[in-house]
């Protein structure tokens, strides 16, 4: 189970302006799952495809998400060193990036402009 | 057109390749962040192409099997906007492509070490990027 995002981040999440461009959470799942058929170098430059045990957390954290009423994100990509990117683009400048790096870890982003960067690193530990 | 030996100018424009999963046709700005993360084996920093050694910017696809081509976009940054951001351009030569060069700064060993610091950086270049595109991704392969 992931831990919480932190607070920070949920505000600008579940904030009232929503995110540009947002995919639809169907759409998120789907695009995850896609990531399943990658294998290494999917882009002929070294790019490493995400492990089917991150996807299976990245899945876990969107599940995790969507229970807490989070809008869904304008982008889902895969990173090219193996993570999963969950990013919403809001107004302003404003963005929050979740990169699901490893099954059990997550790099989540906060950008606001005239801001110091906020970055937090995210776990998810084993169900007991 | 210039020679590779020639000195990079603030005044060029260096050519970046965009895999498709890293680019949105129809979006505001196009370029994701993730165009400009380092992979892990570049130590020495992201691969560009100067322009100005090159034919057409979409030269620098021989870089690439032939096989992925139709999966990239090709998009300019201005050699003066990298150096606003901290980022010089460094010739390294390969045998497929004049003018390729690498941007020192942003490999993978620092990016790793301050990832805050560079994400600002990486939506920055895609922003610019996003700008200038000279063609989007046709398919992917």
């Amino acid at each position: 189970m992931w831990a919480p995002l932190p607070p920070e981040v949920m505000s600008h999440l579940n904030g009232p302006a929503a995110p540009d461009g947002a995919i639809g959470w169907e759409a998120a799942v789907a695009k995850i799952d896609e990531f399943r058929a990658l294998a290494d170098d999917y882009d002929g430059q070294g790019a490493r495809a995400p492990a089917p045990e991150t996807i299976d957390a990245a899945a876990e954290l969107v599940h995790g998400l969507t229970r807490a009423g989070v809008p869904s994100p304008t982008w889902v990509t895969p990173g090219v060193n193996g993570s999963v990117d969950l990013s919403w683009e809001f107004g302003g400048g404003v963005s929050v990036a979740v990169d699901v790096t490893e099954p059990d870890e997550a790099d989540v982003f906060l950008l606001v402009p005239g801001r110091q960067p906020g970055h937090w690193v995210v776990t998810q530990t084993a169900a007991v | 057109m210039k020679d590779e030996s020639e000195p990079v100018t603030p005044d060029e424009l260096v050519v970046r390749l965009v895999w498709a999963f890293h680019f949105k046709s129809g979006a505001r700005e196009p370029v994701q962040r993730e165009a400009f993360e380092p992979k892990g084996h570049e130590t020495d920093g992201v691969s560009v192409f100067r322009a100005a050694c090159l034919a057409d910017p979409e030269q620098a696809l021989g870089a690439v099997a032939a096989e992925k081509r139709d999966g990239y976009a090709v998009v300019l940054l201005p050699v003066a906007d990298l150096a606003a951001l901290g980022l010089t351009v460094q010739p390294a030569k390969i045998d497929t492509v004049p003018g390729h060069a690498v941007l020192p700064e942003l490999n993978i060993t620092d990016w790793k070490a301050d990832k805050p610091r560079w994400r600002v950086v990486q939506k920055e270049l895609a922003r610019i990027a996003s700008a200038r595109v000279v063609r989007p991704p046709v398919g992917v392969g």
